[in-house]
């Protein structure tokens, strides 16, 4: 779905960013939403990332970000509990990103 | 700072979802289950009893769950309630997370309400490619078997996240953008080892 966001607004992307914290994913406000993930799910101190997120998209924004984090906290817990597959066409179009971000390392 | 009342409804509205009687689970069986998803995701010990290994393991490691220990589970309390299970701990974990993230107090949980499990489960549905009964592959369906944690987990996805219905839109508007979404969306993902 990034993919295709990316496509219809226009916005730029580089999908490495996903995986390698080291790239920009040139989306606004790209990296201050990566580090606010990261610092969500790393269970320790988030004052400061949220202090710079909500410093670029209001706490408005910020809250945003916490609901998306908490949808795919609760998605994610149930396609693994119920091992959700893949379809085969589901595979055929994600082949060229699953190579790029190596995600085939996890089950699917 | 506050919630908006689009979360703060839903989350009210998933407390009183949580406290009544389930499908398989009493009102108490599934504050249990909460009580438990809680402890494991700060380091409790994962307990013996099958509900609370599922709810324990659910929250705090789900990477790690495979097909023979959903099978092994199954085979104590059965498909519908493992489900019910996953449903109750995955919701939960949606508005911990999102309370943990901005730094807001967690959620009294709920005091459960009398009644009867509801027994509303669908008997039709067989497992094929996923490791529970499932009506098609999609995550949408996933919880299927037990209709009301299906229609549960729709119902949160929207305020959280977009209605089922708006993520054909790719340019789908919001306060932030979809692209910003998914970008944060397949960063949790990643960080949780979880192929969607």
């Amino acid at each position: 779905m990034l993919r295709e966001s990316a496509a219809a607004t226009s916005i730029p992307l580089d999908a490495r960013a996903i995986t390698d914290p080291s790239i920009d994913p040139l989306v606004p406000a790209g990296r201050s939403l990566l580090a606010f993930v990261d610092a969500a799910l790393s269970g320790e101190d988030l004052s400061g990332t949220r202090a710079n997120l909500a410093a670029e998209l209001g706490w408005d924004g910020t809250v945003a970000a916490a609901a998306v984090i908490g949808n795919f906290e609760m998605m994610n817990r149930i396609a693994d509990a119920i091992g959700m597959p893949v379809s085969p066409g589901g595979l055929a179009r994600t082949e060229e990103w699953r190579a790029l971000l190596g995600l085939d390392r996890f089950r699917h | 700072m506050t919630l908006p009342s689009q979360l703060t409804d839903a989350f009210a509205e998933e407390w009183q979802r949580l406290a009544k009687p389930g499908a398989t689970l009493d009102g108490a069986g599934r504050v249990e289950v909460a009580v438990t998803a809680r402890a494991a995701y700060a380091g409790a010990a994962t307990p013996e009893e099958p509900v609370h290994q599922a709810a324990s393991t659910i929250s705090a490691s789900p990477a790690s769950i495979r097909e023979a220990w959903v099978e092994g589970i199954a085979s104590e309390i059965g498909y519908p309630t493992y489900v019910e299970v996953a449903g109750v701990v995955a919701r939960l974990t949606a508005v911990d997370t999102v309370h943990r993230a901005l730094g807001l107090e967690l959620m009294a949980l709920p005091q459960p309400e009398p009644g009867e499990p509801t027994g509303e489960v669908d008997p039709d549905l067989r497992k094929t490619s996923a490791w529970v009964p499932m009506k098609a592959a999609s995550v949408v369906y996933a919880l299927g078997i037990v209709p009301a944690e299906m229609r549960a987990q729709e119902i949160m996805s929207g305020p959280l996240y977009m209605t089922y219905e708006a993520m054909d839109d790719p340019a789908h508007p919001g306060v932030i953008t979809r692209a910003q979404k998914e970008l944060v969306a397949s960063r949790t993902s990643a960080i949780n080892e979880c192929f969607y």
